[in-house]
């Protein structure tokens, strides 16, 4: 997603820009807050933030991965102010009552978000920017500040970790 | 055919593989058994996430800055404190309604000290004027 190519992000682009993301940038910050309310509050500082700094955005990096950069940031912050425990809230309401109904379903989400808890930060950064953000490899590399084949090997190698951990827990 | 590196596995389930290549590796998935166990784990393992991903997204009840009237940009002298005054109020109501009580609490004390002081004045003067 791009913007013009020079000047600043108006109002009207703003808000044009931002509204789509706010569901993928809801589950990412609760990927890593695992608390639905911390998750809106991460939202909120970082759109906010983005707003106020509109005019340092570079129109040649892409809006939706500088707005995941102020994300992610916004979200180390709540956690550094808060204990290190990334454990599931069962009573979030974000789990539907439909997943509540269905145990499969439940069982499956526990597992994922087990194992997303057991490999290294480094990783699961890289899924929750590729799964929950939605972002394209550019996009990761443009957040993290890291190379594109970085973004490609460290992937593949938390695919290998996540799938050699979920296959452990199956069997 | 150039060998496949696994890496191109993992970005040809993101396509973010050039078409050719994808389908030589396609090709080469129906040869290869070890080949191909290691793409259905990665296709099983891309499903799980997607899975647990559109599970854990939800509309955010938030609000999206569309016109503050002072921002610091354009205003810089009277920018900042105005921010640190909406950012206190979104996100630390209580701080924010503990100092607007405690401020209430002084003026009102403080107002009533100063009757009284007034009215004791008044009275020294009345006694005064009697001696």
């Amino acid at each position: 997603m791009r913007i013009r190519d020079s000047g600043k992000v108006s109002e009207d682009e703003f808000t044009r820009l931002v509204e789509p993301l706010l569901g993928r940038g809801a589950a990412y910050a609760y990927s890593i807050l695992r608390s639905r309310e911390d998750a809106e509050d991460a939202l909120q500082e970082a759109v906010i933030k983005a707003y106020v700094n509109s005019e340092q955005y570079l129109p040649c990096y892409s809006f939706k991965a500088w707005l995941f950069a102020i994300l992610r940031n916004s979200c180390m912050d709540l956690l550094r102010k808060r204990k290190p425990i990334r454990t599931m809230d069962v009573n979030d309401p974000s789990l539907s009552l439909a997943a509540k109904d269905n145990h499969a379903n439940l069982e499956r989400k526990n597992q994922i978000e087990w194992a997303l808890g057991k490999i290294p930060p480094e990783h699961r950064e890289i899924l929750e920017l590729k799964y929950f953000a939605e972002l394209s490899y550019k996009e990761i590399a443009e957040t993290l500040g890291i190379p594109e084949g970085t973004v490609m090997s460290r992937l593949y190698a938390a695919r290998l970790k996540m799938a050699e951990i979920l296959g452990k827990e199956i069997k | 055919m150039k060998p496949i590196d696994p890496i191109e596995i993992s970005r040809m389930i993101d396509g973010e593989l050039n078409p050719e290549r994808e389908k030589e590796i396609h090709s080469a998935l129906t040869e290869d058994e070890s080949l191909r166990r290691e793409y259905e784990n990665l296709i099983s393992l891309d499903s799980a996430l997607k899975f647990y991903g559109n599970e854990i997204m939800f509309q955010p009840n938030i609000q999206i800055p569309q016109s503050l009237p002072l921002r610091p940009v354009h205003f810089p002298l009277l920018g900042i404190p105005l921010l640190i005054l909406h950012l206190s109020i979104k996100f630390l109501p209580a701080l924010f309604s503990s100092v607007l009580v405690i401020l209430l609490l002084f003026f009102v004390i403080s107002w009533i000290l100063r009757s009284l002081l007034r009215a004791s004045d008044q009275e020294c003067r009345i006694l005064g004027a009697t001696l």
